[in-house]
């Protein structure tokens, strides 16, 4: 008999598409409830700013506006603050002063959505501020005379926390012993996941049952329900949270927001639905922004350019509250990935966090953590090096990787690599963009006076938390689950405690299912976001759903073959031992011909179960990974600028992505050219600036720009496959390397073109007016 | 997002009747272009509303207005306090008279702006030309005023200088 061919690895179309693409996906907004009221937030037009009255009859005299919710009306319930994932606590509407442009203020419900919005307005119009000072620089918020902002916090400081990890002392020796010391300054802008479909619920207390159902864009839906239960006081059982079809999160919808408790406390309060959506405007002035790094980064090193040690300082504006969603014990993510993929002897890391008047944050986008401001500053500080010591980039980073025999590899700041094969992939990124070539053809372009530039990045990341001794997210370990019912018809149901958002989970995971039960993956469905359903599980962010769920998804697959084993030896008359698998049938060992097929064994396991087996085919597997996995990869970039206009034109862009073993090669190149193009945006078009009092100047997408069709270059995707040895797939993850990963060879190629003239770094967005200065100021005309 | 003006501007009309009209409530209030509402509560204090348009931001802006005569008839300011279309606005500005010639003043002024909210954030990229036109339509209008021709006073005048 032929043997099926396996569904590891086949590009097969994604699952979720068709309902899609014919819109008819069911997002948040699609979903609408008997009796539902809607609600509009009320936003502080000030960065900072006392609240001198809320004449909530301005809105209340609006027709259809049912009631008007204030801080005042919270903390009488005891909610007007809640904790943040990061440990801090932050207000849900503001009780005495606001601190952040945009900050919740008041909740309008009202009969309609218009009417909702037409009280917030009215309402806004009369609430009375008395302006405050207004801190925007986090350097500033240091300066001993600085006002404090937080009048909650016991510390009078801004200053929300200092964090180091390394070796100090050993570092500063390797600094003072060595031959070639390198200081680059780096600014990692504050951007903002944005994802098209904004933050939204619908909160449905029913007084009779006593229950509440939240429909939520939740990358964490269980996260989220335990979160309702101990900001609320409802007993958990009570609450049901579904997370629906979500258009895109990218971390923006991993926190709970206080439009989520207001929401719950007004249905509470009128036991009627509540919806809330929040706008554009909205979404880019309050919800989670990401980055907002200022990174000064120093490395070591021989005059050959071999590295000795690195040294990182770093100011982290969290804005008003610090919200950022980290592993509770890891209050900068995990930033210190900083020695990337090369083999640093010594390293020291420093991360101060400050307090402004800014919107707080910040989540990991599409990011595990705070790895894309690590990534982007060592893949930016080696070109730096390499400038510094007249050595081809390429050649500096194939000196110093950590090579293929020392994995597992500690690095000095204290996490084990699995596995990886950098030069490798380098040199397969290097064969497929001709980069000696390029060189070349640079040089000649350089007599000419064109400008022409080449940016690798050879970044490692840490993705797929975690292990639960080590991390935990308010307490909640992080692991991850999945449930496993087989039909008595063969077909079956997947569910995980994870929530894709795009990943394309319902194709992937059905694909882990299929190949491991030896089944079509079309007899998989795979569903996720309901907690009365699923297990319980942290979600989907930091590239976790494929080392955690998935790892989880293949070990209960194999509890049910196991079981499936037992039933097929009944139904063979052989004894378990004698039973081989052999991709979809089991037969008896010696004699291929005596088999059956997995359906028939799920048809038996209800009509037929064995004596004292219990009936039934279904499994549950928590899987806590041993290790965090480090996907890896090399991207080259080839830039042409034009001098007269500053416009730089991504001619080429190679990505070689290290992913371990491919589940679905379209879904991977689909998410890579995802992340490349928001990488793309974040390295050329964008940023949220505040002006010095705090106005939010890129809250819409007329001023915070995302690349369309027209602005993205082509992307042209490789691979290497090395597995991680400790994953019962091998797999990696891989949704954010590309965002992870591209920024610095975007900007690597932009300072390439220009290093002739000296100019050594640029901070992003990298726009036409900053280089067309750069190159005024270098006398290019 | 702050904002500072100043400019200079000669009026045909003598030093004391200049001063005696900007520092009247009910004179240079009705000076204000777009004006919808004017309450002068006493001879330094007066509200205001006006309807103001800056891109897709537009409404009735509500203002109080507090004269500052320093040094009269050369020196004063004003200070302004104005909320609207859930934004708001600080504005502290100084003026200085001097005598240009036979019956005719000199006018040098400077004004200082924070504004807040969707004024900033979404009309930000308009509202410095924005303020400039409400500036010089200001200053025309009471120099129509002081020179006799009220019916005209759209002509440019004013010469808002400086920037944001």
């Amino acid at each position: 008999m032929a043997v099926a061919e396996r569904a590891l690895g086949q590009p097969i179309k994604r699952k979720e598409d068709p309902r899609f693409i014919q819109g008819a996906g069911r997002y948040l907004d699609d979903i609408v409830l008997p009796r539902m009221l809607y609600m509009a937030i009320v936003r502080s037009p000030y960065a900072h700013a006392r609240i001198k009255a809320i004449p909530k009859e301005a809105a209340l005299s609006v027709p259809g506006v049912v009631a008007v919710i204030t801080g005042e009306d919270l903390e009488k319930a005891g909610l007007a603050w809640m904790p943040t994932l990061a440990g801090d606590k932050q207000m849900v509407l503001a009780v005495g002063k606001v601190l952040f442009q945009g900050q919740e203020v008041a909740a309008v419900v009202a009969e309609t959505r218009e009417a909702a919005f037409d009280g917030a307005h009215a309402l806004a119009q009369v609430v009375e501020y008395e302006p405050l000072p207004v801190v925007v620089d986090p350097f500033k918020a240091l300066e001993p005379d600085a006002p404090i902002l937080r009048e909650d916090r016991e510390q009078k400081t801004n200053l929300a926390w200092h964090w180091e990890v390394g070796d100090r002392e050993r570092t500063e020796r390797a600094f003072a012993e060595a031959e070639v010391v390198v200081k680059q300054e780096v600014y990692y802008p504050r951007v903002h996941p944005a994802p098209l479909e904004p933050c939204g619920c619908i909160a449905d207390y029913n007084k009779a049952t006593e229950r509440l159902t939240v429909y939520v864009t939740s990358q964490a839906p269980h996260a989220h329900r335990t979160l309702l239960a101990l900001v609320s006081g409802l007993p958990e059982h009570k609450i049901r949270v579904i997370s629906p079809d979500v258009g895109g999160g990218f971390g923006n919808k991993v926190p709970v927001y206080p439009g989520y408790v207001v929401a719950v406390a007004a249905s509470l309060q009128l036991g009627r639905p509540v919806k809330w959506v929040e706008t554009r405007t909205e979404n880019l002035q309050s919800t989670h922004f990401a980055r907002d790094f200022h990174m000064t980064c120093e490395i070591a090193a021989d005059r050959d350019g071999r590295v000795k040690a690195l040294r990182v300082k770093t100011i982290a504006d969290h804005g008003a509250f610090d919200a950022a969603a980290n592993p509770s014990k890891f209050p900068a993510g995990l930033f210190s990935i900083v020695t990337g993929s090369y083999d640093f002897p010594t390293a020291f890391v420093e991360v101060d966090a400050v307090l402004t008047n800014k919107a707080p944050g910040g989540v990991a986008y599409r990011c595990s953590f705070r790895v894309t401001e690590a990534s982007y500053l060592i893949e930016r500080t080696m070109d730096v090096l390499a400038q510094e010591l007249g050595m081809d980039p390429v050649e500096l980073r194939l000196k110093n990787f950590i090579p293929p025999e020392k994995f597992p590899y500690t690095s000095p700041l204290g996490w084990t690599y699995d596995s990886g094969n950098y030069a490798e992939t380098l040199k397969k990124a290097l064969d497929i963009i001709g980069y000696w070539d390029l060189r070349k053809e640079q040089a000649e372009k350089r007599k000419r006076g064109e400008l022409m530039g080449i940016g690798v990045s050879t970044f490692t990341e840490i993705v797929g938390a975690g292990p639960s001794h080590t991390f935990d997210i308010a307490g909640i370990k992080m692991f991850d689950s999945c449930e496993i019912r087989v039909h008595p018809t063969g077909k079956v149901l997947v569910r995980t405690g994870v929530r894709h958002q795009g990943q394309g989970h319902e194709t992937t995971f059905a694909q882990i299912v299929a190949d491991e039960l030896g089944i079509p993956v079309d007899d998989v469905l795979v569903e996720e976001g309901d907690t009365d359903t699923a297990p319980y599980g942290l979600g989907t962010y930091a590239s976790r759903s494929t080392p955690t769920a998935g790892a989880a998804t293949a070990m209960a697959a194999r509890r049910v073959r196991d079981k499936a084993r037992k039933i097929a030896a009944h139904l063979l008359e052989a004894s378990e031992e004698d039973i081989v698998w052999d991709n979809g049938r089991f037969h008896v060992a010696g004699a291929p011909g005596r088999s059956v097929t997995f359906q028939e064994v799920a048809f038996a396991a209800y009509t037929n179960p064995p004596e004292g087996l219990e009936p039934g085919l279904e499994a549950v597997y928590y899987y806590n990974p041993p290790n965090l996995t480090f996907p890896n990869g090399a991207y080259i970039c080839v830039v042409d600028i034009d001098k007269g206009t500053g416009q730089v034109k991504v001619r080429r862009f190679v990505a070689v992505d290290d992913c371990g073993t491919v589940i679905n090669p379209l879904v991977v190149e689909g998410q890579i050219h995802g992340g490349l193009t928001e990488g793309f945006g974040i390295a050329f078009m964008q940023e949220i600036v505040y002006d010095e009092n705090g106005n939010n100047l890129s809250s819409d997408f007329s001023s915070y720009l995302l690349p369309t069709a027209m602005e993205t270059p082509k992307w042209e995707t490789d691979r290497t496959v090395t597995p991680s040895p400790h994953h019962p797939i091998g797999a990696k993850g891989v949704g954010e390397s590309p965002n992870v990963g591209s920024p610095a060879a975007f900007v690597n190629a932009v300072v390439d073109a220009l290093s002739h003239l000296g100019v050594r770094h640029i901070d992003m967005p990298i726009t036409p007016w900053k280089v067309w200065k750069i190159l005024r100021e270098h006398g290019i005309e | 997002m702050h904002l500072h003006y100043d400019g200079e501007l000669t009026i045909q009309a003598p030093q004391d009747e200049v001063w005696a009209f900007i520092n009247d409530p009910n004179r240079v209030g009705r000076c204000l272009p777009d004006l919808q509402e004017l309450n002068a509560k006493d001879d330094r204090h007066f509200d205001a509303v006006v309807r103001i348009g800056v891109g897709p931001v537009r409404g009735r802006f509500k203002m109080e207005v507090e004269l500052q005569p320093e040094e009269p008839p050369r020196r004063g300011g004003l200070k302004l306090r104005g909320s609207g279309m859930g934004s708001g606005l600080h504005l502290t500005a100084r003026m200085e008279l001097e005598p240009a010639g036979d019956s005719a003043t000199r006018f040098r002024w400077e004004a200082d702006a924070d504004v807040s909210g969707p004024l900033a954030t979404v009309g930000g990229r308009l509202l410095d030309n924005q303020a400039r036109k409400v500036t010089e339509q200001l200053f025309a209008t009471i120099r129509a005023n002081l020179e006799g021709n009220a019916g005209s006073a759209s002509a440019g005048a004013g010469g808002a200088g400086g920037g944001a």
